[in-house]
């Protein structure tokens, strides 16, 4: 019997070197990366285990992202507390508030190859599938145990397989296909599978592109979602992991799937897609809730707020102006994905539109600063949740849309098909 | 012109009569600082008053306190005699007690409210921790559980035995958790990690009225996904708050295990002297401090304003909240920050807060830290 991508990644991280959907097996973990989770939650259970030493401190990645830089004594004294940490235990890897959102800054420090197992303390690790890898968010405790001795258990997931063929067309993006995606599977459709996207579509997707896709598999319950290399994953690899060694894991033909889902969106042309709250999965075409004013627009976050992100916006909103009254406010993924931004001019097109430009951060998307809503405030985000009060106050709303989406609803105040504009 | 509340105030017995007029005198001064305007009724009731009347309180005051009240404010119930015995009803309650558990149930105030935080200036008996670590709220079913009027004793020259029927609906369940949630949204989340939290305390690994009342947490929490859900077996939460209070945010528990954990609250807030409470329902709302009569300080001029003024302060939240009514909120506000700052400062308290740091300062009486705390939102 053939194998999937989740099975063969996990299996090459087991002693025997097997592992089969349904199976519980123990692997070894590449990389764990850790984030203000380390410092509130962790710690505490490394006390309660009588930790002494990291298992290996070149493998371990802390990032101080949430609240970056911090935004009240709380978050102060959490990053405080990470710092100490990297320090005391001689941590090699290390982004502290001025580098950006975990999800981008690890790739960009070569830290995922094809083929790697790597878990995150924060449920969007599944991003990082996106590199032909095996990644997965886990809570603190499991954390704190692959801190200590490297290796976590696993049941080997059941792998869903989800065939894309065709072109996405212009100012419609990535964003749009899982939102959709994610909408036919509900927020429980993939419960703990491995969500294995194959198809012409994906083969020609972007790393950024590929990146949205994966980061968002977890709204539909997913566990990982590795993908199938392509090009610009090696070209990736050229730019920023030169000198590491790995070997594309590829799927075998008779792999055994619970289930299968195909788009042709050639058949069937992929419309913008906006997620109404509360939920991310709520995706319908932009034309079903066009129309609904907007006090806030956000672009940024581990999902949309790369430089292909930025750049879609720019394009849109280049030479004209945000509507009065709405705020646009634009997180870069990270301070690389800034620094290219400024260097093309980006930024400046952004700031002349009337957008306000922060540093790289979690930020507006977690509600924990730099663009937190009001009561009743409507914000179209390209983000991940629109879960009640996660931006803001509990009675504030969330539309999910691209960062195309976002733009062009910027431009009118209300939420509009970026096609249109 | 502001809304005008109709507040039924019952200082009851005991300390009650004590700390609610310090309580009333806070209230007004803020009220007249934001522009609101509270109409106060007050009453006479509990032990004292049954001594005199055969009756818990008045006709008057129970038709005004059901039906015309926004709101209620209670001291404590539980008069003594002259020969120094509780005062009781002839069914062996307290007197008073249709009104301290009665109206619980005949107004469905099914949630019982209570801030555990730890303000500046005050003691807690865990060592290493501060006003950063505790800052949770106990939410307790208050209408059913094992302290529904459903028990009996069996007394058999051969055998004696008693019992207690514990009664758990889904309907009940579900209103509490969901208020707690509605609570977390509210709020800033855990100190630890700043995440909204629901703490869901029972003993369900055991019994069948927790298990019911797990399930109906687990349906509410589908609504609230921003907040993180959290599980603790009630006799290791004991153990679990006082190693890490940081990581409560909001805990909600079935009535009588939450009766238990709440007074342990009031124990790491630094005492029942600065715990106040509310109990809350659709419709009504009774506010009171955590500690009752006190009959054994009573009369001694050493009670603690403290809980009777926040939960004065509560009240006025909840009709602020319930009356879209910004002046509520702010007159809240300013009864909070100004009991904040007469704690912090550190000078004004009474007996129970004269400890570790502040051994050596002089008590004050409670009528003394009263006006400290009206001086306060004076100035």
């Amino acid at each position: 019997m053939g194998k999937t991508l989740a099975e063969k990644i996990l299996a090459s991280h087991t002693n025997d070197g097997k592992a089969s959907a349904g199976e519980i097996v123990e692997a070894r973990v590449d990389l764990l990366m850790v984030h203000e989770v380390l410092g509130s939650r962790i710690l505490p259970i490394l006390d309660e285990m009588n930790f002494k030493k990291v298992w290996n401190p070149n493998r371990v990645l802390v990032v101080n992202d949430h609240w970056a830089p911090a935004s009240d004594i709380n978050s102060a004294e959490i990053h405080r507390r990470n710092r100490n940490f990297v320090k005391e235990q001689g941590i090699t890897n290390f982004c502290d508030v001025d580098c950006g959102i975990s999800h981008q800054v690890l790739p960009e420090r070569g830290l995922v190859v094809p083929g790697a197992l790597i878990v995150g303390s924060d449920s969007h690790s599944t991003t990082y599938g996106a590199f032909n890898a095996f990644s997965t968010g886990l809570a603190a405790t499991d954390s704190a145990l692959i801190l200590a001795t490297g290796e976590i258990w696993f049941r080997v997931p059941e792998t869903l397989k989800i065939v894309v063929d065709d072109e996405i067309p212009d100012r419609v993006m990535s964003k749009d296909l899982i939102l959709k995606i994610i909408n036919d599977l509900g927020p429980d459709g993939a419960n703990y599978q491995s969500m294995e996207f194959h198809g012409s579509t994906i083969d020609a997707m972007s790393v950024g592109e590929r990146m949205t896709m994966c980061n968002m598999t977890v709204e539909a319950g997913a566990k990982c979602a590795p993908m199938p290399i392509n090009q610009d994953v090696k070209f990736w690899m050229e730019d920023y992991a030169p000198r590491k060694k790995w070997k594309e894991v590829s799927v075998d033909a008779d792999a055994e799937y619970v289930d299968e889902l195909r788009y042709n969106l050639s058949d069937d042309p992929l419309e913008p897609t906006v997620a109404p709250p509360d939920l991310p999965t709520n995706g319908k075409p932009v034309s079903e809730v066009a129309g609904v004013p907007i006090d806030q627009a956000f672009i940024g976050s581990c999902t949309n707020g790369r430089i292909g992100d930025l750049l879609v916006a720019a394009e849109i909103l280049k030479g004209k102006k945000v509507r009065d009254g709405v705020r646009l406010i634009i997180t870069p993924a990270s301070k690389a994905t800034y620094m290219e931004a400024l260097e093309r001019g980006i930024i400046k097109i952004l700031m002349d539109a009337g957008g306000i430009v922060t540093n790289s951060t979690c930020g507006a998307c977690v509600g924990g600063h730099l663009g937190v809503l009001g009561a009743g405030e409507v914000c179209i985000s390209s983000t991940n949740r629109n879960f009640r009060g996660r931006m803001g106050h509990h009675n504030s709303r969330i539309y999910l849309g691209s960062p195309a989406t976002v733009a062009a609803s910027a431009l009118k105040g209300v939420i509009t098909d970026p096609r249109s504009v | 012109m502001g809304r005008k509340y109709k507040i039924a105030v019952l200082p009851g017995d005991g300390i009650g009569r004590e700390v609610i007029p310090e309580a009333v005198k806070v209230l007004n001064e803020a009220a007249s600082q934001t522009g609101l305007k509270p109409e106060i009724h007050e009453f006479e009731c509990g032990g004292q008053y049954y001594l005199k009347h055969e009756r818990e309180w008045s006709e008057e005051a129970e038709e005004f306190t059901k039906n015309e009240a926004d709101a209620i404010l209670l001291g404590g119930i539980g008069g003594v005699d002259q020969s120094g015995n509780i005062v009781r009803l002839p069914d062996g309650n307290l007197a008073g007690y249709s009104i301290v558990i009665g109206l619980r149930q005949e107004l469905e105030l099914y949630a019982n409210v209570r801030p555990v935080k730890l303000y500046h200036g005050v003691p807690t008996p865990l060592a290493d921790k501060g006003p950063s670590d505790i800052d949770m709220i106990i939410v307790r079913e208050n209408t059913e559980g094992l302290y529904i009027p459903a028990r009996g004793r069996v007394s058999e020259p051969d055998r004696e035995l008693a019992f207690d029927l514990r009664l758990i609906t889904a309907k009940g369940s579900e209103r509490v958790t969901r208020f707690a949630f509605d609570l977390a949204m509210n709020r800033n989340g855990a100190p630890v990690d700043k995440q909204r939290r629901v703490t869901c305390v029972d003993k369900s690994n055991l019994l069948a009225g927790c298990k019911l009342f797990r399930e109906s947490f687990d349906r509410v929490s589908t609504e609230f996904r921003e907040v993180s859900k959290d599980y603790a077996y009630v006799d290791a939460w004991t153990l679990l708050v006082l190693r890490r209070p940081e990581f409560y945010d909001v805990v909600v528990a079935p009535n009588e295990f939450g009766d238990i954990i709440s007074d342990l609250g009031g124990a790491i807030q630094g005492g029942l002297g600065v715990a106040p409470s509310g109990n809350i329902g659709e419709t009504h709302g009774m506010f009171e401090p955590v500690h009752g009569s006190a009959p054994d300080i009573a009369g001694t001029g050493q009670a603690n304003p403290v809980a009777a003024i926040l939960s004065s302060a509560m009240m006025l939240d909840w009709l602020g909240t319930k009356h879209n009514d910004a002046k509520a909120t702010q007159a809240a506000e300013v009864i909070r920050c100004a009991v904040e700052s007469v704690l912090h400062e550190g000078q004004d308290r009474t007996v129970d807060l004269c400890r570790g740091r502040w051994q050596n300062v002089k008590p004050a009486s409670t009528q003394e830290v009263g006006v400290a705390v009206v001086k306060r939102i004076t100035r």
